[in-house]
């Protein structure tokens, strides 16, 4: 298991390391779970979720939407899942757009400042969400004043993010 | 003076930097046709809801539009040439007429105001949202996904309600005037057979084209180009509107030439 926390100091760096995953994109599967970022307001849940899936493979709705029935079942999302992203509230917009990732295969999941994607109801449950996913190769980046809520995170290590860029995205800095 | 020369400068430069934006899109457009993604579920459901929305959706208006164009057209028209003995004439008036300039134009005129319009807000906002950001960071290719689907759409349905607005207002405007003219439905389709040519066939192939390419491609453009800030929604929709009012001009243009 490869997970890291990557942490910033300042926005105008986070809006660089933004820009440089966005290149990175292009090139490879990177899945970003970020608020900025926001799921397709003209979509439905279901939509939204089926649109990576559907569009980088030749599936059909229905086979696609047998394979995230169990998700959506486990997030409790099959009741909402013909609503629209201004229904959801914040931990169901950031589980939409994790499942979209999710459903296009990324290598590396990366979370970019999740705690501006949810209010801080929802931290336990955040908490709690990435014990119970299985993550194989996940990144949380977020603000250094937010160093003491991932702590307790046993499964995750600190690392530096040209570092992560370099080696594991194996893409030589794209400043 | 210096004002004057100075706004025809910006003008200049304006209208340069939108042509030079705008000739780079149609080639990525044409690169996108290629994709092999477009045949893909997801690219297929927006195609098909746009027609839906395009191409369905409009139909009742259009016919009543249709029916009223081919009262005046087909009944008034007709009903006048027979009165001063040019029913040979008929055909050739209503191929020229109807086929080659009306119908086009009524149809690109209709979608532009319910359509277009509707394309530009929604990429507007999509822009404004950062939604493309979004579906460029899942690794789509927003003229796959957002641009191509909307385009073809737009050319497929101008296509088909041009095809069915000749046929309403042939039809519908002889069926309901046929007590008061003094042909029958069999002369008229025959002599609007004989006068159709190449020529017709080619301004018309050559103007639903066109039409329906700048019917989609100029507002989807214009959108793009629309800032971060609510208010720059409305402007983007009238730039657009204007642009694409220029674009049918010239598309009447080239149909008239031809």
């Amino acid at each position: 298991m490869s997970n890291y926390l990557i942490y910033y100091k300042d926005e105008e760096k986070m809006k660089g390391w933004l820009d440089i995953l966005m290149k990175v994109v292009k090139k490879q599967r990177v899945g970003l779970v970020s608020s900025f970022f926001p799921i397709i307001g003209n979509l439905s849940v279901i939509e939204n979720i089926l649109l990576p899936l559907t569009y980088h493979h030749k599936i059909t709705y229905h086979a696609a939407l047998d394979i995230v029935q169990k998700d959506m079942e486990k997030f409790e999302m099959l009741d909402i899942m013909h609503y629209r992203s201004n229904q959801l509230n914040d931990f169901q917009k950031m589980i939409v757009k994790y499942l979209q990732v999710k459903y296009l295969r990324a290598e590396w999941t990366v979370f970019f400042s999740p705690r501006r994607m949810y209010i801080a109801e929802y931290e336990e449950k955040f908490h709690q969400f990435l014990r119970c996913e299985d993550l194989k190769k996940s990144v949380i980046i977020d603000h250094e004043n937010h160093r003491h809520l991932f702590n307790d995170m046993q499964d995750y290590t600190e690392k530096d993010f040209d570092t992560w860029v370099t080696l594991d995205l194996k893409t030589s800095n794209l400043k | 003076m210096k004002r004057l020369i100075t706004a025809l400068g910006q003008k200049a430069i304006a209208s340069m930097h939108f042509f030079y934006g705008y000739f780079w899109f149609t080639i990525s457009f044409f690169k996108g046709c290629f994709n092999p993604h477009i045949f893909y579920p997801s690219v297929q459901l927006v195609f098909l809801r746009q027609i839906y929305f395009t191409g369905v959706q409009i139909l009742p208006m259009f016919s009543v539009v249709a029916v009223a164009i081919g009262l005046a057209l087909v009944g008034g028209l007709t009903q006048y040439m027979v009165q001063f003995g040019a029913q040979d004439a008929v055909g050739s008036v209503l191929v020229s007429i109807t086929i080659k300039h009306l119908a086009p134009l009524v149809t690109m005129i209709l979608l532009t105001l319910r359509t277009s319009t509707a394309v530009t807000a929604e990429i507007s906002l999509m822009k404004m949202n950062r939604e493309i950001e979004t579906i460029k960071s899942l690794s789509i290719n927003p003229f796959v996904y957002l641009y191509i689907p909307r385009i073809v759409s737009g050319i497929v349905c101008l296509s088909a309600l041009s095809v069915i607005f000749i046929y309403i207002s042939i039809i519908g405007g002889y069926l309901i005037l046929s007590f008061n003219l003094n042909i029958s439905f069999d002369f008229l389709i025959g002599t609007i057979f004989d006068a159709f040519t190449v020529d017709t066939l080619l301004a018309f192939f050559i103007k639903i084209a066109l039409g329906g390419y700048f019917l989609m491609s100029i507002p989807i453009y214009t959108a793009l180009e629309t800032g971060n800030a609510v208010t720059e929604i409305p402007i983007s929709l009238l730039k657009g509107m204007q642009r694409l009012f220029y674009a049918i001009i010239i598309v009447e243009l080239i149909g008239t030439f031809i």
